[in-house]
């Protein structure tokens, strides 16, 4: 595989993720709701799920919960006929604005 | 403009039912979707030229699907509650019948149902694991995919397998 951890600079080897969104603000607190439906309170809880301003659309979440928050995005537009969209996913929050 | 209906498109092949088979143009790949025991009369004219699978969340029609000639079962999901019993678990690894998710179907409006969707599907992974049959999972978003693979307790790699299990075939 082409991403070895320990090949990452220190930058990439941070433990959050950091998610630019494209939706409306409302949808990012559907998202939330559903990512707590899916997964429950306790893994929401230890993702660190934050979303950073609702005027932003960012989203911050633990890496290793990436793929949870990649299945809630897409569960919740099927259920909340909501329609969001990932932009941009980085390590760092500098990278995305 | 594609002048016939299909259920699910992947890549290039096209998941259609029976009705529609004959419309497809020469050569196209194709997976036919059994839905019941009636849908018995077009498969001996199917079986030889298209691959063919269960499309069914009823467990009668299941279990007479995976004793015929068929390479895939899809989404199958009870949504009665009734499980899927061991029997065609084993049925599935002697026929060599791939169990294949495909995942832009598998979210409905239906909350409930969702609900009963998701439980069933991590019920089925865990037989998949126990009898070790290889669980495809298709969508046309790869990083979904991958997502679910990871939810579902795989890695990379062995989703990696999976996938060419299918496109092997």
């Amino acid at each position: 595989m082409k991403n070895k951890t320990k090949v990452l600079p220190k930058s990439q080897r941070e433990s959050k993720r950091y998610f630019l969104l494209d939706c409306k603000d409302e949808e990012l607190r559907r998202l939330k709701d559903c990512y707590s439906n899916l997964f429950g309170l306790l893994k929401l809880a230890e993702s660190n799920f934050t979303i950073k301003d609702e005027k932003s659309k960012i989203v911050k979440i633990n890496r290793e919960f990436e793929n949870e928050l990649i299945f809630a995005i897409n569960y919740c537009n099927k259920n909340n006929n909501t329609k969001i969209k990932i932009i941009k996913k980085s390590g760092t929050l500098d990278s995305l604005e | 403009m594609d002048n016939f209906n299909y259920f699910y498109k992947y890549k290039t092949i096209y998941f259609v039912f029976p009705n529609e088979f004959s419309k497809l143009p020469k050569n196209t790949n194709s997976i036919v979707l059994f839905k019941n025991v009636d849908d018995a009369k077009y498969y001996p004219k199917i079986q030889n030229i298209s691959k063919c699978a269960v499309l069914s969340n009823n467990a009668n029609d299941i279990s007479f699907w995976v004793n015929k000639k068929i390479n895939y079962i899809i989404n199958p999901f009870d949504f009665k509650g009734k499980g899927f019993d061991k029997n065609i678990f084993s049925l599935l690894k002697q026929n060599k019948i791939l169990p294949v998710i495909i995942l832009e179907k598998l979210f409905v409006e239906d909350k409930q149902k969702q609900i009963q969707i998701f439980k069933h599907l991590i019920a089925f992974n865990k037989l998949c694991k126990k009898f070790r049959l290889s669980l495809v999972i298709l969508s046309n978003n790869m990083e979904l995919t991958y997502a679910t693979y990871s939810i579902l307790g795989y890695n990379e790699k062995q989703a990696e397998r999976f996938l060419s299990d299918f496109d092997e075939e």
